[in-house]
């Protein structure tokens, strides 16, 4: 089979959409949420039409309907079922749906929570005063610092917010069409929210420690 | 046709669709639930009412409650053996030893769906081979299965096991062509469960559920039967109560007492079993205090269901109530008070769940094509790593189907196979989670430590039964997956229970056969013994010494409990008094004919 070339896989006719048009059966979704969802690369979307989508190809893929067919289509039908809920529980969130693109630009690796640069010279006092507070020892000027420092890191993440949504309003518009082949603007664009992204989940960890250890 | 059931803890139903309306299958009666209760009487199974009515009698003999054994383990189970007659054993799979036999969970389920399959035939005149079985929503991986196991040993293919909260949101949607957010509070004789629910053009999408498979009806019983084994224990010593008898007496005048309490402010005990004498009061307010903490756990699990859901509980549009153990007036308060609204009580909360099972049959059988469920697998799923810790592959509340996948790779040069421990359950450490399954991935090419990349797919059905599959990246070439339940049965097993289910079949057939043979002996042996008297003077010594021989013959043959002897015995007789039985024809026709002349004289 020629590469992109695609075949029924009951009745071998060439097949681009979800329906064989010849013999009518059910062919693969794509493991790609974005894809699957028919949808371009945007982190902005609408919930609501995202909803309804889900639902229409619930409609189209569920076993429920396929019980009665060949063993081999209640496969297919599985496989999707399973691919699209996966696929819907990405695009869900705008994190998730974030998360996904960078791993899809950058290549395969996790993101992992760092603290931001600007943070790392109070972070040695911060954990120490965490540390002291959540086994008793600590006294008010621990308290204090504590507090003082979820103000700090509120306010923080309230920014980091407003970083992130111009990030995806940003990637938003650097798309061009659906090939994939990133641009050094989107490229960086991308390295800049795998950043952010990762200073966020540090952030939101140590606000939960935080408000763990003073209540 | 497939049927829809629902095997419940205390009592069962079938449904089916009737001209596209669901319907419940009733007896003769009227009566469509049907006691899970299975007793043994000398090779006989009696199923439902018949056995909950003489529990009493056929005390250790008589099983009920099966479904809170169902795919668990003897160590899970272990603090119940106090509260039932019969004695636990087995490992992984319990057996439950009963009238000299052991028989497994899933065997005695079983019985109690032949006996609905047996009634759904009798009732629409077809042999009925499929059927969607309710199960609860909180059910783990292995309940699931050992539900399915039930099935196939009963004869049945189970296409689907549907939560039952679902299954009543089916029912009740469809009835009152409901659409908004609803909330389905089900509690039952053994389980509980609460499942927030959309419903939108025929779509219902189950938002998130939490549960409870070790609280209901029966929980309610142990309370009040706590009160009488106090009393009791107090008066007759600590070893009275253990009597399997006295156990019976006082689990049915518990269940009763509940009952009537949900009308009445107070309801008496009466016990009165050999030499123990026990006459107790109890009054709603003591047993509503005295069941508050069970209450006040269901309530946790709707507080947990709404956080996953997103959801206030006062953003609930309806709170629909199923399962016999809502008619407690506390249990209705405390959901009137958590959701802030009258709960919805207008469907029959023990015949909703059998009538979405049959909703749901029908759309599996294709002929419902407009409406869709949309469940979710309650508990997370997750593989043990490093040190006992779990990672997560899939977190509860997620849509059904799903799948995810990962990799995996080997640590020792040349290692051929990768083990893998999936378990289920909301906590960190693999200890305390529910261990599921081991996977062995075998067949894995020689190569050094760490090149080997195999994807492993974990994926999770319609059912909310894990399957998995696995495939070594580098050569494309599918692992073989070797599985390794930590619990429940292996295919074999199952295989051999269909295979003493049919030994079982024809047991019944015998009992049957022997219970027929006896009657008919019983009709010929009085007529025989009314002839000898009556044609004593027609036969001659020889003649009715044979025959008396013959009834002696029979009546030995009746003693015993095969029905072929008591056939052939009945042969001999029926030989031995040919000759009898002309001559007193022969008299009987001449004195009528006398009778005539002198009539026409």
């Amino acid at each position: 089979m020629k590469e992109g070339e695609k075949r029924c896989w009951q009745c071998q006719t060439e097949s681009l959409g979800l329906w064989c048009p010849a013999c009518g059966a059910l062919q693969p979704c794509s493991d790609d949420p974005f894809r699957c969802f028919d949808l371009d690369d945007r982190i902005q979307i609408d919930l609501e039409s995202l909803r309804s989508r889900f639902h229409a190809l619930s409609r189209q893929f569920h076993p429920d309907f396929f019980q009665q067919k060949s063993p081999d289509a209640q496969a297919v039908s599985l496989s999707n079922s399973a691919t699209l809920n996966a696929a819907y529980r990405t695009l869900k969130e705008p994190i998730s749906r974030a998360t996904y693109l960078i791993r899809l630009v950058a290549g395969t690796e996790e993101v992992k929570t760092e603290p931001p640069a600007e943070l790392f010279a109070e972070i040695f006092d911060l954990e120490e005063a965490l540390e002291v507070v959540a086994d008793g020892s600590g006294g008010d000027g621990d308290r204090a610092t504590l507090v003082a420092a979820r103000e700090r890191f509120r306010a923080r993440a309230e920014a980091m917010q407003r970083e992130m949504a111009a990030l995806f309003t940003e990637w938003d518009g650097l798309l061009l069409d659906r090939s994939r082949s990133w641009t050094t603007a989107q490229q960086a664009c991308v390295a800049r929210l795998r950043q952010t992204l990762s200073h966020r989940g540090y952030l939101a960890r140590m606000l939960h420690r935080i408000t763990e250890a003073i209540g | 046709m497939i049927v829809g059931i629902d095997l419940g803890t205390t009592n069962s139903l079938v449904a089916y669709i009737d001209d596209s309306t669901p319907r419940v299958v009733t007896d003769a009666d009227g009566v469509a639930m049907v006691p899970s209760v299975v007793a043994f009487e000398g090779g006989r199974i009696i199923v439902g009412a018949e056995a909950k009515r003489d529990r009493v009698a056929r005390a250790d003999r008589t099983v009920t409650s099966i479904k809170r054994f169902m795919g668990r383990s003897l160590d899970e189970v272990r603090q119940a053996q106090k509260w039932i007659p019969f004695r636990l054993s087995g490992g992984a799979v319990i057996q439950i030893e009963v009238d000299g036999a052991t028989y497994t969970p899933p065997a005695i389920s079983a019985m109690i769906l032949k006996a609905l399959k047996e009634r759904a035939e009798a009732a629409l005149g077809v042999a009925v081979t499929q059927a969607v079985i309710t199960v609860p929503a909180y059910f783990n991986d292995a309940q699931r299965q050992a539900t399915k196991d039930a099935g196939r040993i009963a004869g049945l293919s189970v296409p689907r096991v549907v939560n039952e909260p679902t299954a009543a949101a089916l029912a009740y949607g469809l009835q009152k062509k409901k659409e908004g957010t609803i909330a389905v509070y089900d509690l039952g004789g053994g389980t509980f469960d609460l499942s927030i629910l959309r419903i939108k053009d025929g779509l219902f999408e189950v938002l998130a559920t939490h549960g409870d498979t070790e609280l209901g009806g029966d929980d309610f019983d142990r309370r009040i039967m706590a009160q009488m084994i106090d009393a009791i224990s107090r008066q007759f010593g600590p070893d009275a109560v253990s009597d399997p008898a006295l156990l019976q007496a006082m689990y049915a005048a518990a269940e009763a007492a509940k009952c009537r309490l949900s009308a009445e402010q107070s309801a008496d005990l009466l016990i009165s079993q050999g030499e123990i004498q026990y006459a107790g009061v109890i009054t709603r307010s003591a047993f509503e205090a005295s069941i508050a903490d069970l209450i006040a756990r269901t309530l946790d699990a709707c507080r947990q269901a709404c956080a996953d859901a997103s959801i206030l509980p006062t953003a609930v549009d309806e709170v629909v109530l199923v399962g016999g153990s809502t008619r407690i007036p506390a249990v209705r308060q405390a959901v009137a008070d958590f959701f802030k609204k009258r709960p919805h009580c207008d469907l029959n909360p023990d015949e909703v769940v059998a009538l979405g099972a049959a909703v749901q049959a029908d759309i599996l059988s294709g002929g419902t094509t407009d409406l869709l469920l949309l469940d979710v697998t309650p508990l997370s799923l997750g593989i043990e790593t490093m040190g006992g810790v779990v990672s997560l592959l899939i977190a509860r509340n997620t849509t059904i189907p799903t799948q995810a996948k990962e990799s995996f790779t080997t640590y020792a040069d040349g290692q051929r196979s990768v083990s893998i421990h999936v378990v289920q359950g909301e906590r960190e450490l693999v200890k305390e989670c529910r261990s599921l399954n081991h996977f062995h991935l075998t067949g894995i090419d020689p190569m050094p430590a760490g090149m080997a990349r195999i994807e492993v797919t974990f994926l999770i059905n319609a059912d909310g039964i894990l399957h998995v599959t696995a495939k070594e990246l580098r050569s494309g070439k599918a692992q073989s997956v070797e599985v390794t339940p930590s619990y429940g049965l292996a295919d074999h097993e199952v295989e051999a229970m269909i295979a003493a289910s049919i030994e079982h079949a024809k047991a019944d057939m015998t009992a049957r056969l022997l219970i027929e043979a006896r009657n008919e002996a019983t009709t010929v042996l009085r007529h025989a013994e009314a002839g000898l008297v009556n044609g004593k003077d027609l036969l001659k010594v020889l003649e009715i010494e044979k025959i008396g021989q013959a009834i002696a013959a029979l009546r030995t043959a009746m003693a015993g409990s095969e029905p072929h002897p008591i056939r052939e015995r009945l042969g001999e007789l029926d030989d031995a008094t040919r000759h009898l039985a002309e001559m007193l024809m022969d008299r009987a026709l001449q004195t009528s004919l006398q009778n005539r002349r002198v009539d026409a004289l």
